[in-house]
């Protein structure tokens, strides 16, 4: 939304100005950008096999798409780190903090619920804390699963925030014989667009 | 205070401080105050006394039968609204022949302003006084002060106005004062343009109120609500041709007071609004505004500077011999765009002279300087001292101390890092150094855009627009000799309608503008100026320049000033001769050829980096006087400006407008994108051209040229020594 702003203002301000002094070379990415979003990334096999390490390969709405390597896990907590310093820090697929996003999230009590152990529609209680503004409320889960395979795990995570109105659903996918997230989609902070995650393992 | 007291304090301030924010989340975007049908900061038809903050700017549009209106708003200051609006007014002719305007509708330009009096407090409200129309044609004109306060999620407004916001007739408060104020006379005996303050608060007054509401959880939508005190039978043309000759039907009169909207702030800048008028009449409107004033206005910059890769290595090598040193420095400085001209090594100082032309901050080019001559200097090198020049002028010499400079990095913690660098005046010798790489000469530069040639406001037509691709270049004959050309050729335009020839009586030294537009649209030489630039003494310039300066002269003249480093203003004289361009804007000339020059002061206020410039002289139609224009610079690089001129011309001889006036904006292209870049975009409107007090534009100002040349200018950016 932020690029989407500026474009409309750049736009606004070339259609007025007189003098611009604009290259193409300039312009172009940025209306590129807000109109028809990033170039997505393929997870071709060629492509898992230049990594090394784990990875996360992160999409933010339509304007960014990012791999983040697997730095360290601590007690089921995976900690996911671009090249540029942003992190994401996973529970069983489920972000429960980030740093160094635009709108960054620290969500607690979330080793409540072991979502591999779900079988039936279940509801648990998050406290989570927001940056940008600062906010710190707590959120109602409703848990049901939606595909459960001998291979695959799928669940939905309906959520309603307490004290105002942010209700979103994230998604989950598991593989039943790692017992790891492989597939989620889910929202982080209200003024965040949807993310999309997809882990690979290594 | 106890440890319990202490706790309940720091609890109750916790609550609140999280409470307020959670406030933010159930009303998103609602700290961005929103705009009227007026284009300035209101409620639906009426003002409020809110303002955004200094350095804002923003565009607004509403379509409320019969006026269709654009404005732009600018925010020089966080009490200070100026706006500027078109407003089609759809119940009349822009003019009674024909032949001259066809069937297009009047279109009528006003200025409103307002200023904030009291910002609000815990138990007072925010007060504004405000004026509708300064200096138009007065058929919106109108005063008004007003009062908001806000309670959870309503902001309440209460205001008295006068002309044409004196709908709810009450007796003229200020009567009391003096009888003056008792009749409200407009003075009609203008050409338009006049600041005319004889008629302000005067006459009828009347009341006005309203409320915008907050909607919790939804989107931060907004509902409006509104007690109208507009004068329907003073505004606009009200009663078509008993108004006014070119009025072809009154204006419809409102069935009811109370106006209601809703407004949706699709973001923090993009509102949309929707409203049911005059009970009536249902209107529409979009506003879009930023604060392009602050560091990074929109997008955070993703453009750090590289660290210099087997820094231990090279700086183990380059201890061996001092030639080593320079090299690197020619090197790694050129790999991060910044060019070393010159160089010594003087027993533990590093002196590096060095031009950039990337960063709109010379601090954070000074910093980056520093950190890569940290990166491959030997470790018996403890000082820097880096100048820079811009067109072969001195402009600064920073002394950094390296350990400090390192220290303070490593932290990130600028104000300390650049507590004890030390900066002082540059004259440029480049005799005076040990290393001096032959450049090669001559050297070019070019780059290709998209321009915009635009005529605005015209009987002919409203809008009149040339997109052109562009071509600028600059070949650099030495240091300080260039050549800067600028061409274009069209691609698409839609001047054939545009007619209107000159009336001025005086030379048409600018009011053939018609011409130039409609002969130059396949291909036109906008400048092709040599420039040469020299220093004799420390804080003196000088230039001389020929050529094609503009598109409308050319000639040969030269331009000095005086600014002294450390000081807060300069001082400067230029002449030129030239001669008015044939209409083509090739290579020919016309007859009319003139002198013209001004002596020129600068000043600039330090911690609110207002500059004043007085222009005092000959102008290019032979009129002789003063041009005054006062601009702000803020943090981004942002620049709002005004100008009017007063001159030995009667106001009947300058013409429609009665003088010359107008306003600019220099907008960063950097705020756009994730890097630093140094270019503007300038946007800069004159109600009316005309050819008094019209000014030669030549490039390379020396004011501009020699910006980092005075010591605030580069210290008003510390903070951006580690970026």
């Amino acid at each position: 939304m932020i690029k989407l702003n500026s474009f409309f203002m750049l736009s606004i301000i070339l259609l007025n100005t007189s003098c611009s002094f604009i290259s193409y070379s300039q312009a172009i990415p940025l209306i590129d950008k807000a109109l028809f979003g990033v170039d997505d990334i393929e997870l071709s096999q060629e492509f898992i096999d230049s990594k090394k390490y784990s990875f996360v390969k992160v999409k933010l709405g339509k304007s960014s798409v990012s791999i983040l390597t697997l730095r360290s896990i601590s007690e089921g907590v995976f900690e996911w780190i671009s090249a540029s310093g942003e992190r994401i820090y996973t529970y069983n697929g489920k972000i429960v903090k980030t740093e160094g996003l635009p709108y960054d999230t620290h969500l607690y009590s979330f080793r409540d619920v072991d979502f591999l152990q779900i079988s039936s529609d279940a509801s648990f209680n998050y406290d989570i804390n927001l940056t940008n503004p600062k906010a710190f409320v707590s959120q109602v889960a409703l848990l049901s699963v939606i595909k459960n395979t001998d291979y695959n795990f799928e669940l939905k995570e309906s959520i309603e925030t307490i004290g105002f109105g942010w209700k979103f659903t994230n998604f989950y996918t598991f593989d039943k014989r790692t017992q790891l997230a492989t597939k989620t989609i889910q929202k982080v902070h209200p003024n965040l667009d949807t993310l999309e995650l997809s882990f690979i393992y290594k | 205070m106890n440890s319990r007291k202490l706790f309940g304090v720091l609890l109750i301030h916790f609550n609140i401080t999280l409470s307020a924010s959670l406030q933010e989340y159930i009303y998103p975007n609602s700290s961005t105050p929103s705009y009227s049908n007026y284009g300035t900061v209101g409620l639906i038809q009426m003002p409020t006394a809110r303002l955004q903050p200094a350095g804002s700017l923003a565009f607004s549009f509403s379509n409320i039968d019969p006026y269709l209106r654009g404005s732009i708003i600018a925010y020089p200051f966080s009490w200070f609204e100026a706006s500027y609006q078109y407003t089609d007014i759809n119940n009349a002719l822009y003019s009674d022949v024909d032949a001259f305007s066809g069937d297009q509708t009047f279109k009528d330009k006003s200025f409103d302003v307002k200023i904030g009096l009291m910002t609000e407090k815990n138990l007072l409200p925010a007060v504004a006084i405000g004026i509708r129309d300064v200096a138009g044609t007065g058929i919106f004109a109108s005063e008004y002060i007003v009062a908001s306060k806000n309670f959870r999620n309503i902001d309440f407004t209460f205001g008295i106005g006068w002309g044409a916001l004196s709908g709810n007739q009450i007796s003229n408060p200020l009567s009391k004062i003096s009888q003056k104020f008792d009749t409200r006379t407009v003075d009609l005996d203008t050409q338009g343009g006049e600041l005319n303050t004889g008629y302000f608060f005067s006459g009828d007054a009347g009341y006005f109120g309203g409320a915008e509401v907050a909607i919790p959880n939804l989107y931060g939508i907004r509902f409006k609500i509104e007690y109208d005190g507009t004068n329907y039978d003073v505004e606009g043309f009200p009663d078509g041709k008993e108004s006014f000759s070119q009025a072809f039907e009154p204006v419809k009169r409102p069935d009811s007071k109370i106006n209601i909207g809703f407004l949706w702030p699709v973001s923090r800048n993009l509102h949309l609004k929707l409203n049911y008028s005059k009970g009536n009449t249902i209107n529409f409107g979009f506003s879009l505004q930023s604060n392009l004033g602050i560091k990074t206005p929109l997008i955070k910059k993703n453009d750090p500077l590289k660290a210099v890769e087997n820094s231990d290595i090279i700086k183990k090598v380059n201890l061996k011999e001092s030639s080593y040193v320079y090299n690197s420095a020619l090197k790694y400085l050129r790999d991060q765009q910044f060019f070393v001209q010159n160089a010594s090594i003087n027993e533990n100082n590093l002196e590096v002279v060095y031009t950039q032309s990337k960063h709109a901050s010379f601090a954070r080019a000074t910093g980056r300087v520093a950190s890569i001559l940290d990166d491959i200097s030997p470790d018996y090198i403890d000082e820097f001292t880096i100048s820079n020049i811009n067109g072969g002028l001195g402009m600064h010499s920073v002394t950094v101390n390296r350990d400090e400079f390192s220290h303070y990095k490593d932290e990130n913690l600028p104000i300390l890092g650049s507590k004890n660098i030390k900066t002082q005046s540059f004259n440029y010798n480049r005799d005076d150094y040990i290393f001096k790489p032959r450049a090669k000469y001559p050297a070019s530069f070019y780059k290709v855009s998209p321009s915009l040639r635009s005529q605005i406001g015209g009987p002919d037509g409203f809008y009149f627009g040339d997109l052109r691709l562009a071509f600028h270049s600059e070949v650099l004959f030495s240091s300080n000799l260039s050549l800067s050309t600028s061409a274009s050729a069209g691609i698409v335009d839609n001047f054939d309608s545009l007619k209107l020839k000159s009336d001025s009586v005086l030379p048409h030294v600018r009011t053939d503008i018609v011409q130039y537009l409609k002969e130059s649209r396949t291909f036109a030489v906008k400048r092709a100026q040599l420039n040469y630039f020299i220093n004799p003494f420390n804080d003196f310039y000088a230039k001389a320049s020929l050529g094609y300066f503009e598109e409308m002269f050319g000639g040969l003249g030269g331009e000095i000033l005086y600014r002294p480093y450390h000081k807060n203003f300069g001082i400067g004289a230029e002449i030129w001769r030239v001669k008015k361009r044939d209409f083509d804007q090739m290579f020919k000339f016309r007859k009319y050829q003139t002198t013209t020059g001004h002596i020129n002061l600068y000043y600039k206020h330090p911690s609110t980096e207002v500059i004043m410039q007085i222009k005092g002289g000959r102008f290019l139609a032979g009129d002789s006087g003063l041009n005054f224009d006062f601009s702000r610079r803020f943090k981004s690089g942002l620049r709002m400006g005004a100008f009017f001129s007063v001159t030995d011309i009667s106001k009947e001889e300058f013409g429609e407008g009665s003088f010359d006036k107008g306003f600019y904006f220099h907008i960063p292209i950097e705020s756009f994108f994730e890097y630093f870049s140094k270019g503007n975009a300038g946007f800069g409107l004159r109600p009316i051209t005309r050819d008094g007090a019209a000014i030669l534009v030549h490039g390379f100002h020396l004011w501009g040229v020699t910006e980092q040349a005075q010591s605030t200018n580069l210290t008003r950016d510390w903070d951006d020594i580690y970026d």
